[in-house]
């Protein structure tokens, strides 16, 4: 049995609060219930494209830092140092959020990342075509790492939320509406007892007037 | 908004072929990475990456960095390095999921 509630006077208009309490308790829950598992479904969905997204950054980089390891081994560390000094750019990363379920969870869009060869900046003479391959393979693993970090992002939130709802639920499960129910249920004991009390006091009372007699 | 990455020399390497400005070489870093992260937080960069095994190294840091921020950016993803995922990183969300969900999904 739970433990009541502190402070509560055994009284009728207690007992209607409670009553009117508990009923709030009740739908608060179900609501609260509703957004758990709306919350839980889309977190599958996430999770997926997050699985997904992740495989295709692992793919992405495995190949460009191969192909960056090949350039490398033919044109030496200290030339790639000073060729990736030269191909830096402004990245414009459009950064927006959208709402699921009360979660605001980020939606960035980048534009085109893949430059042209002769857009990077680099002479040909000194380079190689393996060096444009790592660069191409880096420029389009930018854009589907972009991909994960927002995915990612969207299952932390909503794992998150996820928790704060359940713990919710259970605190109203548990602990809020048993309590109230217990408390309910002393006011009413107490009640009838208050009512027993009197009515015996009521019949003492004729008994000793008709004793007067 | 921007992209910044701190890594290992391969990372940054390749990252800066694709353009990436704001790149940190862990062996480098003389200063305080936290220093470092409160200048990426109050630049506008959307994103910062890190490899993973910087991320095992400053993992406290980072942390202690993603309490600071404001709103939902910059966001710190993690990235594998020239190695590949480290083999604990496979599945870095199982926990989470676990967590949250009950029970483990198959990928």
């Amino acid at each position: 049995m739970a433990e009541i509630l502190q402070n509560v006077k055994p009284t009728r208009m207690e007992l209607l609060k409670l009553r009117k309490r508990i009923k709030l308790a009740d739908k608060g829950h179900r609501l609260l219930k509703e957004k758990r598992d709306a919350l839980i479904s889309e977190f599958m969905v996430v999770i997926k494209e997050y699985r997904e997204a992740r495989k295709n950054v692992e793919e992405n980089l495995k190949i460009a830092f191969y192909n960056l390891l090949m350039a490398e081994v033919l044109l030496g560390s200290r030339d790639i140092k000073q060729i990736a000094g030269i191909t830096l750019r402004n990245i414009d990363l459009d950064f927006t959020s959208k709402n699921i379920m009360g979660v605001s969870v980020p939606i960035m869009k980048i534009d085109n990342l893949v430059r042209r060869i002769n857009e990077r900046g680099y002479g040909f003479l000194s380079t190689n075509a393996k060096l444009d391959d790592a660069a191409k393979n880096f420029e389009e693993s930018l854009s589907v790492i972009v991909r994960l970090a927002e995915v990612e992002e969207s299952v932390r939130r909503i794992a998150q939320e996820v928790e704060k709802t359940k713990r919710r639920v259970n605190a109203l499960e548990y602990i809020v509406i048993p309590r109230l129910k217990a408390t309910i249920k002393h006011i009413e004991m107490r009640m009838e007892e208050i009512e027993r009390e009197s009515f015996m006091r009521l019949k003492k009372i004729k008994a000793s007037l008709e004793a007067r007699k | 908004m921007e992209i910044a990455l701190i890594g290992d020399r391969h990372t940054v390497y390749g990252f800066r072929l694709a353009g990436i400005r704001k790149t940190f070489l862990m062996e480098e870093i003389s200063q305080d990475i936290r220093e470092i992260l409160k200048g990426l937080f109050s630049d506008k960069v959307g994103i910062i990456l890190v490899t993973e095994k910087v991320a095992e190294e400053i993992g406290n840091i980072l942390e202690e960095a993603g309490r600071l921020r404001k709103g939902i950016m910059p966001i710190i993803l993690e990235i594998p390095d020239s190695s590949g995922p480290l083999p604990e990183k496979i599945d870095p969300m199982r926990g989470l999921i676990k967590r949250t969900v009950g029970f483990e999904i198959a990928q």
